[in-house]
């Protein structure tokens, strides 16, 4: 199945939010997938049961430093995002035997860990917990929202991120260090490359084929 | 006539929700294909659609408890 691919580059949460949103009734009406890759303005979201009090660990400071929380509609708890980080939404209609949120989940996993391959890095699962991890530190959150099994929101996987914001939080509510792709390799990681593996990657596990890139410029 | 609204099956190794928020209070008319309700299950938050125009009646399970997999969350009358 084709699929079309959204780049809209650095964008602010919200702007892309909307994009996200007038893409789900787009693909609700025509059952195109459609992946949009981007990069967020630096911004904590917090998922829908997350509570500012519980792993953001000093708001205030946060917002003295100029920089918005917003709370989301996806699963998951606190979590940062900033330039360097690929943001990656795959908004797909879900059908059987796709319909397992699990399973759903799972193979977003699978997409990180064999990027990370592709640059020699090895990651993995950390048990009972969503995400990318390398060894005990994470690189990448994966949260979702489904609408009329319409998935939006997705990956944030840190490739050359700055990484001191995840200090004022637990991300997802987890004790953990955060890590990025060039932390791991010591060296700088191109961000094309890292987008256009991440498509890749997509393509073979959901069995797509990626349309040339649509670069927005409403941001 | 009143039927129960329950969780729906999210896929296989999902046996517990969390009712994330309810979008509408007793008494709410609600119409077909709105989103009534979120469900949170791992690191996905789910909209469930209300399948038929009703009014909800009573919300059994509020936002932030837990329910199983089709376990019944609310009473609504079809309209």
């Amino acid at each position: 199945m084709q699929c079309h691919i959204i780049d809209l580059g650095l964008i602010d949460f919200l702007s892309a939010y909307h994009i996200q949103q007038q893409t789900v009734r787009k693909v609700l009406d025509e059952r195109i997938p459609t992946v949009i890759l981007c990069e967020h303005r630096p911004v904590f979201t917090l998922g829908r049961l997350a509570r500012e009090g519980g792993s953001l660990l000093d708001p205030g400071s946060i917002r003295q430093q100029g920089i918005d929380i917003l709370r989301t509609d996806r699963g998951g708890d606190v979590t940062f995002h900033g330039p360097g980080q690929l943001i990656a939404y795959p908004i797909f209609f879900l059908k059987e035997p796709l319909r397992d949120l699990k399973r759903f989940l799972y193979k977003l996993e699978d997409v990180v860990i064999d990027l990370l391959k592709y640059f020699g890095i090895v990651a993995n699962r950390l048990n009972g917990y969503t995400g990318v991890f390398v060894r005990e530190k994470k690189i990448a959150s994966i949260g979702i929202g489904v609408k009329k099994w319409v998935t939006y929101h997705g990956i944030g996987l840190n490739v050359s991120t700055d990484l001191s914001p995840f200090s004022l939080v637990k991300p997802c509510g987890l004790d953990v260090t955060m890590t990025s792709i060039a932390r791991e390799l010591k060296a700088d990681a191109s961000m094309d490359l890292v987008k256009q593996e991440i498509l890749d990657q997509l393509a073979k596990k959901f069995d797509l084929k990626m349309m040339d890139i649509c670069h927005d410029k409403r941001n | 006539m009143t039927k129960e609204i329950k969780v729906p099956f999210l896929g296989d190794g999902i046996d517990k929700v969390t009712i994330a928020e309810w979008h509408y209070k007793p008494e709410d008319v609600v119409s077909q294909g709105e989103d009534f309700f979120e469900l949170e299950a791992d690191k996905a938050l789910f909209n469930v659609p209300c399948e038929k125009k009703c009014i909800l009646r009573t919300i059994l399970v509020p936002a932030g408890q837990e329910a199983s997999i089709g376990q019944a969350v609310a009473i609504v009358e079809d309209l």
